[in-house]
């Protein structure tokens, strides 16, 4: 009884118990995280543990990733581990509102129509992600939501994305810009088919259409002609503020009555607002109360 | 040591328990059921008057985790917003300890089993490595580099991948 153990002792960080670590670290952005595991073998260890990726999907409320159910003895791949906390992390950006930009040409894939240029991005069942088109309703101030999207984790620890039945891949352009393309259901190889050789048909859908920075879309382009229609890449820019904050208790997202769209460009000449269509009107400075209702349905 | 208010439960008895290196404390009944620990030994009718030894942990936290339970047994239910943002602020407030008392919190919220402490006390932790830079963390929380040169250029380099992310606003971590 006269003893001290841990106390005394002084414990420091690393002699702090795994869980602890774990559940510290899935607190962590993935920059914070890494500069962590960097300071000693002891956190770099709880770091690199396939156990990271089931404590990061805890706190996301997630169920228990696949690859990482007790379905075997072994132990889990760390290679799959690691895939699988990127894809956490990779899921976990994508959370929120996003603007669509308009195409640059006729797509002609899914809805075109300018209203539906809000597509939101939330938890879904089974550990998915799920992205939805949000249309302001005729009716009153009721929203229309229409399923976009889905993102998910494969058995390997891979994100995969799908519109409907069409494999898409995601892709950031830095951290508030992603684009959406169709891929195929492997998506690192994509180097592989630009040496593969490709009919100029998608060699020139390659170079005619606008692309995300990366290099080698064209299998992604068969894929989207093999399907039967051609899907151009998608561009989404994250909204920021579209959340009412303590400091800023009235910002967030509006959405402008059917009847009154014309004041959407007169707001946004006054209060130096981000208006970037008539029926959604965003709210950066707390002049405008944010109305709760417009993203409950 | 915080005192119980009329409404921390429905029962008045106090239970006592003793620290590590030996000091005796004593809360509510409902300040001790937020211990996961301390329940099922109040279940299992070994709360006597001697008190509840706990072997690790030791006086100095032990007393901590006490104002912490009695404070929040005795906000648990029905809250109103002004309550809760007391509730917020004593919490904000009970969690500005050194990181010695950090890792005691720790430990010990861990081993008895109080979830909204080990939470509070993860979410420091976690703001406080925030924005440093390795080195930054090892002068933060007294981390000796145990690393060889070739091991930290092979951690670094594991870990690239991480850096380039650019950090998500906030309120998505």
């Amino acid at each position: 009884m006269e003893t001290l153990p841990a106390a005394a002792a002084g414990t420091v960080l690393e002699d702090l118990p795994e869980d602890a670590l774990l559940a510290i670290l899935a607190l962590l952005a993935p920059p914070d995280a890494a500069a962590a595991a960097c300071a000693c073998r002891r956190l770099a260890a709880a770091a690199s543990s396939p156990s990271l990726p089931l404590a990061l999907a805890l706190r996301l409320g997630l169920p228990p990733p696949r690859p990482l159910l007790p379905g075997g003895p072994d132990s889990p791949d760390p290679a799959a581990a690691a895939r699988l906390l990127r894809s956490l992390y990779r899921l976990r950006r994508l959370l929120g509102l996003w603007r669509r930009l308009p195409s640059s040409g006729n797509s002609g894939y899914r809805s075109s129509s300018p209203s539906s240029s809000l597509a939101a991005f939330e938890w879904a069942p089974r550990g998915t992600l799920a992205a939805s088109l949000l249309a302001p309703s005729s009716r009153g101030l009721a929203v229309a939501k229409s399923p976009f999207m889905t993102l998910s984790i494969d058995e390997s620890g891979e994100t995969v994305a799908a519109m409907g039945d069409v494999p898409v891949c995601v892709n950031f352009v830095g951290n508030n810009h992603i684009v959406v393309e169709a891929t195929e259901a492997s998506g690192d190889d994509e180097d592989e088919a630009m040496e593969g050789g490709s009919p100029p048909e998608v060699m020139y859908m390659h170079f005619a259409n606008r692309r995300s920075p990366g290099a080698g879309r064209k299998r992604r382009s068969k894929q989207g002609r093999r399907r039967g229609r051609v899907m151009e890449a998608e561009h989404f820019v994250r909204i920021t503020d579209a959340e009412p904050t303590e400091a800023r208790p009235l910002q967030g997202l509006w959405k402008v009555l059917p009847l009154h769209t014309e004041i959407a460009p007169l707001l946004s000449h006054m209060v130096g607002s981000l208006a970037f269509s008539l029926e959604w009107f965003i709210v950066m400075i707390h002049y405008y109360s944010y109305h709760h209702g417009v993203l409950a349905e | 040591m915080a005192a119980a208010t009329d409404d921390a439960g429905d029962s008045n008895e106090m239970i006592r328990v003793v620290s590590s290196d030996g000091e005796h404390f004593e809360m509510p009944e409902a300040a001790a059921n937020l211990s996961l620990v301390l329940r099922h030994m109040i279940e299992d009718d070994c709360a006597d008057a001697a008190g509840i030894p706990l072997a690790v942990v030791a006086a100095k936290p032990l007393a901590k985790i006490v104002d912490y339970c009695t404070k929040h047994a005795a906000k648990s239910s029905g809250l109103t917003i002004e309550e809760a943002e007391e509730l917020k602020r004593f919490d904000a407030e009970f969690i500005e300890v050194d990181t010695d008392m950090l890792y005691d919190l720790l430990v010990a919220a861990d081993f008895m089993g109080v979830e909204g402490l080990s939470k509070l006390a993860v979410q420091r932790t976690a703001d406080l490595i925030k924005g440093k830079t390795p080195e930054q963390n090892r002068e933060t929380f007294g981390i000796v580099n145990d690393f060889t040169p070739e091991e930290e250029e092979e951690i670094c380099k594991e870990n690239e991948w991480a850096f380039q992310i650019t950090k998500p606003p906030s309120r998505l971590c």
